[in-house]
């Protein structure tokens, strides 16, 4: 039995009842959700909620759950959904996307907290990527971090192949803009201060 | 510049998901100069750089909230709990009435205490906080008494009471590991397990729970501890579960459900 087939037999044992059978599915997937929400929130309270979200939505719509096709693209669809709610509503109520992108890292990681401080490739990189708009970073984050090939990530977001391509070339080019918008601005704080890309 | 005809392939490209034909097309277009490959070979560049990346583990308390959140909906799903429908089972046609006598006693029980609540008209906090601890102590009371009676309905009626109890003291919960160790009745224990259950978030209860797996020689309640051990997804049940399987004696379907619980926690 491949792994695959195997979390699809768990679900559909929750299906019927079994509650019991996410512990295991739980111990499968947490860890990935929880990266999953960290590199699109960075926020680890927030990204534990969500994790706990779409357990609990697994629970509350299980009966919906056919076992047609790869379990990982049915639970990060969820996941995805959940985070497009999250985002809404963290815009809504404090203006993500015109915050001019002073958004800080989360705290508990090492390191600086605040994109002042940062100086290395990589949190120019984080930074950048906290930038893009969920559809592209989601695309990004789904392709380079979680494995998924386009078909599914289609899958999962609900749109063609090619929609997800665009997404992800769209993304690097913007990444790519952003960053050497945010080198411009690290060796020149004044000049580049009011054309903030992304 | 990277024209859109060809968004499709270069992405294809960074992902390594490209077809044989598709890929023999982007050497092609590569050959003849119509993709800027320097343009390409950047945004592969950052595509890996992003591997870089790193997020934080989850925290531990993540698990705990999960095991609680499935312990409470299991409990809600329940048509009834394990106690009851072993026992009903077990009294047959006279299951009603026990059900009846168990609802009367419940009633009076409850008519006693309510009554005693209004008699005493709490002037404040302090006095209705003091009547609940009151009550509460009345009920480990009750249910310790029971759980030392003869009779195994009466036994089973003291577990059942121990739900009750809220906040759950160590000595409720002794007395519960007590029964489920000891009880000659295997629907007691069958109940033990269950109210243990509700009070696995207190990693102590869980701690006792497998170290109460190699003390069981029922195959019933031996299945009942890994369906508890499933739900809280508690690794280190895994080496008492294979102290049992490791006996001559098993039962042949709870070895098979004991081995695919050793397989699910490992």
């Amino acid at each position: 039995m491949s792994y695959s087939t195997s979390d699809n037999a768990l679900m559909m044992q929750v299906k019927i009842g079994e509650l019991e059978k996410l512990g295991p599915l739980f111990e499968r997937y947490h860890r990935r959700l929880f990266t999953f929400f960290y590199r699109l929130t960075s926020r680890s309270d927030d990204s534990a909620d969500l994790v706990q979200d779409v357990f609990e939505r697994i629970l509350k719509y299980r009966n919906t759950y056919t076992g047609n096709g790869s379990f990982a693209t049915w639970i990060f669809r969820i996941a995805k959904n959940l985070h497009n709610d999250y985002y809404r509503r963290m815009k809504r109520e404090a203006g993500i996307g015109g915050d001019d992108g002073q958004r800080c890292i989360d705290p508990d990681l090492p390191g600086p907290a605040c994109e002042t401080d940062h100086t290395d490739d990589r949190m120019l990189l984080e930074l950048a990527l906290d930038r893009l708009h969920p559809d592209k970073k989601q695309a990004l984050i789904l392709s380079r971090y979680e494995g998924f090939r386009y078909h599914e990530i289609a899958e999962i977001m609900d749109c063609s192949e090619t929609a997800v391509k665009v997404r992800v070339f769209r993304g690097l080019m913007e990444l790519r803009e952003i960053i050497t918008h945010l080198e411009k601005q690290r060796s020149d704080p004044d000049g580049a201060k009011d054309q903030i890309p992304g | 510049m990277i024209k859109n005809e060809y968004i499709d392939l270069v992405a294809g490209y960074l992902r390594n998901d490209l077809s044989a034909n598709e890929l023999k097309q982007f050497d092609t277009l590569d050959a003849e100069g119509k993709i800027d490959m320097n343009a390409v070979r950047e945004l592969e560049k950052l595509y890996l750089a992003m591997g870089d990346i790193n997020a934080p583990e989850p925290d531990p308390s993540l698990k705990e909230r999960f095991r609680d959140m499935l312990v409470k909906e299991m409990m809600a799903q329940r048509p009834g709990h394990i106690w009851n429908r072993n026992l009903f089972k077990r009294f047959g046609p006279h299951h009603l009435e026990f059900r009846r006598f168990a609802i009367a006693a419940t009633v009076f029980v409850l008519g006693i205490l309510i009554g005693s609540i209004f008699t005493t008209r709490p002037q404040n906090g302090d006095q209705v906080g003091q009547l609940a601890a009151e009550v509460r102590d009345l009920r480990e009371m009750i249910m310790i008494n029971l759980l030392e009676n003869d009779s195994a309905p009466q036994r089973l009626r003291a577990v059942n009471i121990s739900r009750e109890i809220y906040p759950v003291q160590s000595r409720v919960i002794d007395a519960l590991v007590m029964t489920l160790n000891n009880d000659p009745n295997i629907n007691v224990r069958l109940a033990a397990v269950d109210a243990l259950l509700q009070h696995a978030s207190i990693p102590d209860v869980r701690q006792k729970l497998v170290s109460a797996i190699s003390r069981q020689d029922s195959p019933i309640v031996q299945v009942a501890l890994a369906d508890a051990m499933l739900v809280l997804q508690e690794p280190s049940a895994a080496s008492e579960f294979k102290k049992l399987v490791e006996q001559n004696n098993m039962d042949k379907y709870a070895r098979q459900k004991l081995e695919q619980t050793i397989i699910a926690l490992i």
